[in-house]
């Protein structure tokens, strides 16, 4: 499994994405900073944290948009290096596990988001510290990209199971991204608990004040568990030749 | 002239079966959807705040339309994704290095390409308008269809989106790797939507230049259409030279 994992990541070395996933929350956080400071006296006019208004500045759209597009973007990626050259034909006449194999990539596939997530609060921390925001820094404003994070557990599997079984990139693509795009709107209704997409923004952004605050995690984790599983079951009776 | 009307007439018979027609056509189909909703859930408020605002319904049902139903990201991620497909396939058959090993010249086949992307954006808009003002009629919005207003707004998002369009076709011939191209995109539109509120900053962005098409009392429009008409140029001709001097093994 290790080798497999360490194949997997190789694959990954020249594909952009790695170079993709550390930059584009660098780029978020500095869109919100930015935006921060061009109204401060508006967000702080009230004796609010700064280091808060910072992470909602800068999550609001990392959360609804850019997240949920670069999970596809990355999933679509680590599908399409096989079907490019041919390689999953290849990977799966070699004699190893097909289970090792869609174990190794979804794994592969949560890491890299997990690292754009990470890189995400580590912005956050430098450009806190570059704008010398005031007071120590509360540790939810580290902790709630993580919540967002297991709250897109949904969109990462579904993303995943569309681009491993899709050769065409553009259709889960296309899926991935259409999908997305509505989820701030839904997010502002009571149906956002039938919309995976809404989970990260939910866990986000949601706070205190929305109903259910368990949900999108429980319902994120039960959901991606269940699809999991099933894409394991197709993914071993694949035809090699599909 | 014949050989680049051949040329761009191959390049749209290629996309005959390709998915670009159904990325082209689901952007506008999901915010008339998103903007149908909107106005089935919440007509009466819309339009009585906007009264209050000043705006006529159909300029009410033109800011839904951009704003609430996120039209100002969904466009320029359409035509983010349209260029990279139109590029993929050539990249992704090596059909690109058997065009260019024929006597066609480069400069003629990026222009053919540029003009197929630019015949999809108009597709795009014009479906975009006739479903916008469809909904407009399904409403029953008060006064007759403003038919100058939204043929400004298709004009003024047409010379915004051709900006997007020429640099996207740019970074897509260049990039054999299609995550290039739409990452960039991608990161380039979510990260210009607060960007973009700071006028100066907005000059300079053009995924940013959307946001100011819509035509109604205070907005900039002069912004998108002078960002658009000069990133349109620029990219074009750095496109051009970038193609021009491509190496057909690449």
């Amino acid at each position: 499994m290790k080798k497999m994992l360490e194949v997997e990541l190789l694959k990954l070395k020249n594909s952009w994405v790695l170079l993709v996933a550390t930059l584009a929350p660098g780029f978020m956080v500095f869109q919100g900073v930015a935006n921060f400071l061009r109204y401060y006296e508006l967000f702080t006019s009230r004796g609010q944290n700064v280091w808060h208004q910072i992470y909602l500045q800068s999550s609001i759209f990392y959360v609804s948009a850019m997240l949920p597009v670069l999970i596809t973007l990355i999933m679509v990626s680590i599908a399409r290096i096989e079907y490019k050259s041919g390689g999953l034909r290849y990977f799966l006449t070699l004699p190893v596990k097909r289970s090792g194999v869609y174990a190794a990539k979804l794994i592969v596939g949560c890491m890299v988001c997990l690292f754009n997530v990470l890189v995400f609060s580590l912005s956050l921390l430098v450009a806190g510290k570059i704008i010398n925001a005031p007071g120590s820094i509360p540790y939810d404003i580290l902790a709630r990209p993580f919540m967002a994070y297991i709250a897109s557990l949904p969109v990462m599997i579904i993303t995943f199971l569309l681009s491993i079984n899709i050769s065409q990139m553009a259709i889960p693509l296309g899926i991935g991204i259409g999908l997305a795009l509505p989820s701030l709107l839904v997010a502002n209704t009571r149906y956002w608990v039938f919309y995976p997409w809404t989970y990260p923004i939910m866990a986000a952004l949601g706070g205190d004040f929305f109903e259910k605050a368990y949900f999108p995690f429980a319902a994120g984790f039960l959901i991606f568990v269940l699809l999991a599983f099933a894409g394991l079951r197709w993914f071993m009776e694949k035809d090699i030749l599909d | 002239m014949r050989k680049f009307f051949d040329l761009l007439w191959t390049d749209i018979i290629k996309q005959k079966r390709s998915l670009v027609w159904p990325a082209a056509f689901l952007a506008p189909l999901i915010t008339e959807a998103l903007l149908f909703l909107d106005f089935y859930l919440r007509r009466d408020y819309i339009l009585n705040r906007a009264a209050k605002e000043g705006l006529s319904a159909w300029q009410t049902l033109v800011l839904e339309h951009h704003l609430t139903a996120l039209w100002f990201i969904t466009l320029p991620m359409a035509v983010t994704v349209v260029c990279a497909l139109l590029y993929h396939a050539e990249h992704a058959s090596g059909g690109l290095r058997y065009t260019l090993s024929l006597p066609v010249g480069k400069g003629r086949l990026y222009l053919s390409k540029w003009c197929t992307g630019a015949i999809f954006l108009c597709l795009m808009l014009l479906l975009d308008a006739l479903m916008l003002a469809a909904v407009g009629k399904i409403f029953r919005l008060p006064g007759g269809l403003d038919y100058q207003l939204i043929m400004r707004y298709i004009a003024n998002q047409t010379v915004a989106a051709v900006g997007i369009m020429s640099l996207q076709m740019w970074l897509s011939a260049i990039a054999a790797n299609v995550i290039l191209p739409l990452a960039a995109g991608f990161i380039g539109i979510t990260t210009s939507l607060f960007l973009a509120q700071d006028q100066n900053i907005a000059r300079i962005i053009p995924y940013a230049h959307v946001l100011y098409t819509m035509p109604l009392p205070g907005e900039n429009n002069r912004l998108a259409l002078e960002g658009g008409i000069f990133f349109a140029a620029f990219f074009l001709v750095a496109g051009l030279l970038c193609f021009s001097k491509k190496d057909v093994t690449e």
